[in-house]
Parts: C-alpha cells; sequence; structure tokens
C-alpha cells in the first residue's frame, strides 16, 4: 500500500534526506505550519523529525503552535532523533525548553564513562527477540521513558541502558537515523508501517 | 559498547567532476560523483565525505546540486563541504541533503563561531576537517585546500577542538594524499597521543587492504578516508570488509 506520509519541518534537520527516503514508501507532503487545520488531514503517518538543539525544536512547536495537534493525531507519529526526544517533556540538553509530553519521563545525557560522545556512527541494537542489527547514530542525549515496558529496541551494551526505540500505543520513536541506515533503516520503517 | 569501524569514500569534486590530485596538487578528472557515490553506497560504504575544493573560490552552486542528487538514492550519512564560511552556508548544505557539514579553512580563522554553531545546529553536527602537512619536522593544520597554512600545529588546534562542542575530527595528510603508500606512522602516534574524546576519523594514502587494516586496527581511529584506491579499484569496499571482519575488527554488514 503506498502511504500518505507527512514530514513535519521543525526548521533544523535534513529534510531533502527524509523526503527522498520515505518517498520509498508512498506520497510525502513537507508541512510547514499547522496555521490551517487541515494540515493533517489525509495523512497516514506524521514524521517529527530533527537534527539539533532540543531547544530548537522545542521553540518551533512552541511558536506555531503545533503542540495539540500533534498530541490529537490519531494515526502513527513517528519521531527521528530529536523528534523522538521532543515526544518527551524535558531534556537535560535545555531545562528551561518544554517538549510535547506525549510519553512520561525524560532525555538525558549519556553518562557512562566508556561511551565516547556524541554517538556518532553506526552501533549494534538488540530488540525484544534479541535480533541484532546496525544502525546510524548521531546523538549525545538518550530517551529515558518512566515506562520501561515501551522500550522496543535499545543499543547492545551493558553499561548503560540505551534505548533506541520506543512504541507507546500509535507513536513511535526511533533515536537513530533510519533514512541513513541504508537497508536496516528501510526494513525497519516498512515494519512499522505493516504494524 | 563497540564502536563499529566506518569505511568512508571521500570524493573531491571540482565544477561537476569528481577529481583527485597527489599532495592536493595535480588534480585529474576522475568521472561523475554521482555515479562512484551510487557504486561506493551498494559496495557498502558506511558514509560519504563529500568535498567542493573549489566551493571557496568560485560558488557551491555544483557541490549543491551534486548533494541534491546524491541523496535522492543513497541512504547513508553525508558529510558535505568545501569553503563553508557561514552559518548560512551550512543552512544551505543541510537542506541540499547534507548530514553533517565539514568545515575546515573557516573554523581555523573564526574560532569562535564553533559555540555558535553547535548551539543552532546540535554539536554532533560539526565535523571538522583537519589538512596536515609536515613541515619542519612539525604538522601544521593547512587552510584553502592545502595551499596556505595557518600556522597552527596540529596538536595545538586539537586542544583546543577537544574543549568544543564538535562531532568528529577528520585528520587528513597532504603529504600522503594520492601516493597510495600508507599513512604516516608519526602523524598517527602523535594522534594517539592526543587522546582525542571525539569519534576520530583519518586518511589519506590508503593503497591496498593492509594499509586500511593496520588504521583501522588501532582503537583511537573510528573511520578511514580512501579516495583513490577505490576509483582504480585497488581496494574494493566488500572485500576489505571481510579482511577486517576476519580480523575481529567491528564493521557494519549492511
Amino acid at each position: 500500500m503506498k502511504y500518505k506520509i507527512g514530514i513535519l519541518n521543525i526548521g533544523v534537520n535534513n529534510l531533502k534526506s527524509l523526503v527522498s527516503f520515505f518517498k520509498k514508501f508512498g506520497e510525502v507532503k513537507i508541512i510547514e505550519n499547522v496555521q490551517s487545520s487541515n494540515y493533517f488531514k489525509n495523512i497516514d503517518i506524521l514524521i517529527l523529525p530533527g537534527n539539533g538543539n532540543f531547544s530548537y525544536g522545542s521553540n518551533y512547536l512552541l511558536k506555531n503552535d503545533m503542540s495539540d495537534e500533534i498530541k490529537n493525531f490519531k494515526n502513527k507519529i513517528i519521531g527521528i532523533c530529536l523528534g523522538m526526544q521532543l515526544l518527551f517533556e524535558k531534556s537535560e540538553e535545555s531545562p528551561n525548553s518544554r517538549g510535547l509530553g506525549i510519553i512520561d519521563g525524560k532525555v538525558k545525557k549519556i553518562t557512562a564513562k566508556n561511551i565516547r560522545l556524541p554517538l556518532l556512527g553506526w552501533y549494534t541494537c538488540k530488540d525484544n527477540l534479541e535480533q541484532k542489527k546496525n544502525y546510524f547514530f548521531n546523538n549525545s542525549y538518550i530517551c529515558n521513558p518512566q515506562d520501561k515496558s515501551i522500550i522496543t529496541q535499545k543499543i547492545d551494551t551493558d553499561v548503560e541502558l540505551l534505548p533506541s526505540c520506543i512504541n507507546f500505543k500509535n507513536v513511535y520513536g526511533i533515536q537513530f537515523h533510519p533514512e541513513k541506515s541504508s537497508r536496516n533503516g528501510y526494513n525497519l520503517i516498512l515494519k512499522i508501517l505493516n504494524e | 559498547m563497540l564502536e563499529i569501524k566506518r569505511i568512508i569514500p571521500k570524493l573531491e569534486i571540482k565544477n561537476e567532476n569528481l577529481i583527485k590530485g597527489i599532495q592536493f596538487e595535480g588534480l585529474r578528472v576522475v568521472g561523475d560523483p554521482i555515479k562512484f557515490a551510487k557504486k561506493f553506497f551498494e559496495d557498502g560504504a558506511d558514509q560519504i565525505i563529500i568535498i567542493d575544493i573549489v566551493a571557496s573560490l568560485y560558488s557551491r552552486k555544483n557541490l549543491f546540486q551534486t548533494l541534491n542528487k546524491i541523496t535522492d538514492d543513497i541512504f547513508i550519512p553525508i558529510t558535505a563541504g568545501g569553503g563553508v564560511r557561514s552559518l548560512e552556508d551550512i543552512k544551505k548544505l543541510l537542506e541540499a541533503g547534507a548530514d553533517r557539514v565539514s568545515i575546515n579553512t573557516f573554523a581555523l580563522e573564526n574560532q569562535n563561531i564553533l559555540g555558535n554553531i553547535s548551539e543552532k545546529f546540535g554539536s554532533q553536527f560539526l565535523s571538522i576537517l583537519i589538512e596536515v602537512k609536515k613541515i619542519e619536522n612539525k604538522y601544521y593544520c593547512m587552510k584553502n585546500h592545502g595551499r596556505d597554512n595557518s600556522g597552527i600545529e596540529l596538536e595545538k588546534w586539537v586542544k583546543f577542538l577537544k574543549t568544543k562542542g564538535i562531532g568528529e575530527i577528520v585528520i587528513q595528510s597532504i603529504d600522503d594524499d594520492g601516493m597510495c603508500n600508507g599513512l604516516d606512522d608519526n602523524l598517527l602516534n602523535i594522534i594517539q597521543k592526543l587522546k582525542i574524546n571525539k569519534p576520530t576519523v583519518v586518511g589519506c594514502g590508503m593503497g591496498n587492504l593492509d594499509h586500511c587494516i593496520d588504521v583501522l586496527n588501532k582503537d583511537y581511529v573510528s573511520g578511514l578516508t580512501i579516495s583513490s584506491s577505490l576509483y582504480s579499484q585497488d581496494i574494493v569496499i566488500n572485500k576489505l570488509k571481510s579482511e577486517l571482519k576476519k580480523r575481529k575488527i567491528p564493521i557494519n554488514e549492511i
């Protein structure tokens, strides 16, 4: 099936790569703002992207009055990287900024001493079935959901819990960049869309 | 946690062509950068670096066009650079499809800009390119694609960068570029001693698989750039990866 995919342009992100990538799954529409409530109509999947500082994403959502529209969106939402972090209310990266608060918990700095930051490059992740795959990461902060049962995949390490994917109801969070993770990224998105 | 070692084709472009020089000089045309990029993606590259070596002299139009086309079909991280002079340049490169922006001369000349950039785009976003040349037994950071000496020594520059919010450091050895004789051991030793607390990519001089294995075997090296030997197919990414795997060096099988 061809999906109608809406990508929120939150100002600081690698929009071009995301658009090319999601075109593989359907029709892509870039959403610049939601001043008109029609923007989210007829969209099967809403992509909340992001590459950058938590405060920028937060300010953008605030300035464009987007939070309620996103929270009320009933179809699938996929937050990618900063977009995943914006699903939470707070981040240590910018303590005075507010995220969407859709998921309980917070975004924290990765603290384990033997992990070189930022996470930049390919890391192995393990899902709940112990299946391992490599994905491309580019971040220094990590989501820490209160309810650990929503974690569907984590980075394969014992030193610290580093969730790489979460799923809560219709909301999905992906900490790495599926659009940059070659075939593995493609297969993961395909799986989410088919769920 | 295992850091997977990255194999990174570095494509230098001039106008619409992929070019290659020796020690950054005597540039010859290799072909169409988009075709090469696609081939390297299919061969299992983990990332691609694309540098427009004349962007600072002319305009960046060709780089934007190339980037735009590359990101239509290639789903691995792309670092782009060459003549980046402003926050606006960075924004435009991002919009054209870059995931990360590579900065050399601009950073050397405007050291206080690094804070501004990471505040706006996130610290992981910046890739600092360092092109070193050995002059009277010291390694200097060169500007403008090797044309001018900044007068800043590698050690001093890296120590400064370690305190800044940047994503990674990419060190290229101008003396080894295009020579296919391996990477300067002395330079590698210096890099090791600098204990860089950020992902560190090195490159230049790779002529065969053994050269690559030697470098990637070092725990302080996160990735390796390769150019000429990939064009000539003296090094093929898939083959390199299977050799690395045999030696238990963590690589990305994609």
